[in-house]
């Protein structure tokens, strides 16, 4: 299962509604062990970063507010890539004052990788990449992941100490 | 942070004092249990005799409901709206296009709750009875929280409960 949950509920609009078949033989499948670990581990993250039901809901109604945020976009800018990648940074900043750096990681696929390190973030030495799906509709035609790292885990990945998640690699980063 | 100017804890903290029963679905109830996702709507099913209950405890946050109560119930379903958008589901019960159905007095009486800070409780509908409404609109990305909610219920040992 790729991490494509992290998007937006306004892609109702844009939903594909599937015949009843397809629906069933594809919700009825079986999970695999790697699925179920994936859960784990995103929920595991999710609730030591956002420990009460009240931070995940900001959480949420933030990351919707940043990617309403960049929803005006010329369209030649619409698809481009650093464009986009440069106003979801811009937009991440202005929700976070305390964002320090925000670096992208051209990812040869076109996907828009930010990690950002900032001082809202607790330390829990465990980097996750949350993935957004692909939303034009809000001038963010990219999928984009983002990881969170505070300064502390940002001096130990560059020490070499803390590994990214698989993938990403912090010699090709640069700031944007 | 940018601030916000819905008091979401406010919101949730009326609809907690009741009396109307009130269900959070959709992907905040996700959300809530712990999984990561975005959205822009609440979605709530209310009892289809406390439709006038929720919206006076709401009253106060602006909401403002596009239908009367009366054709609320003739649809199944209305929006609450001022600056957040709330979808309000008002049907007594409703089936998946492969007839399983729940009514909303089963996932009432099976809800499960999360305490969202300090003494505010949000009523969420069990896991199980989450995959159910889950399936009402065969969405391809219902596919997705489907499985992410068999994978939560895997994790907690195929019992309900954050």
């Amino acid at each position: 299962m790729a991490l494509e949950y992290a998007s937006p509920e306004l892609a109702n609009l844009i939903a594909t509604r599937l015949t009843p078949e397809e629906f069933e033989r594809r919700a009825r499948a079986p999970l695999s062990e790697a699925e179920i670990e994936e859960v784990a581990e995103l929920v595991a993250w999710f609730t030591r970063r956002y420990p009460t039901v009240a931070e995940r809901l900001a959480y949420a109604r933030r990351k919707f507010r940043q990617y309403a945020g960049v929803a005006e976009p010329s369209s030649t800018q619409a698809g481009d890539y650093e464009a986009t990648a440069k106003r979801l940074a811009d937009a991440h900043r202005a929700s976070d004052p305390r964002t320090e750096l925000v670096l992208l990681d051209p990812d040869p696929e076109g996907e828009i990788r930010l990690l950002e390190v900032t001082g809202s973030a607790p330390t829990l030495n465990q980097p996750i990449a949350v993935s957004l799906m692909p939303r034009p509709d809000l001038g963010v035609p990219f999928r984009s992941s983002i990881v969170l790292l505070s300064p502390e885990e940002w001096r130990r990945v560059q020490r070499e100490e803390l590994a990214l998640p698989d993938g990403w690699i912090a010699a090709r980063m640069c700031p944007i | 942070m940018e601030p916000d100017a819905f008091d979401e804890a406010e919101f949730f903290a009326a609809l907690d004092r009741g009396p109307a029963r009130v269900l959070l679905i959709g992907r905040r109830a996700l959300i809530a249990l712990g999984l990561p996702m975005i959205t822009a709507d609440y979605d709530l099913w209310v009892h289809i005799d406390d439709i006038e209950m929720l919206n006076r405890a709401v009253a106060p946050f602006d909401l403002v409901p596009n239908h009367s109560p009366d054709l609320a119930r003739q649809r199944g379903r209305y929006v609450l709206e001022d600056g957040e958008h709330v979808d309000v589901l008002v049907a007594r019960s409703r089936s998946a296009p492969d007839g399983a159905r729940l009514t909303f007095d089963d996932a009432w009486a099976r809800r499960q709750t999360v305490r969202y800070r300090g003494s505010i409780q949000i009523a969420l509908p069990s896991i199980e009875d989450l995959i159910l409404t889950k399936r009402w609109a065969m969405r391809d990305k219902d596919i997705v929280d489907i499985r992410l909610l068999e994978g939560l219920k895997r994790q907690s040992g195929g019992s309900d409960g954050p």
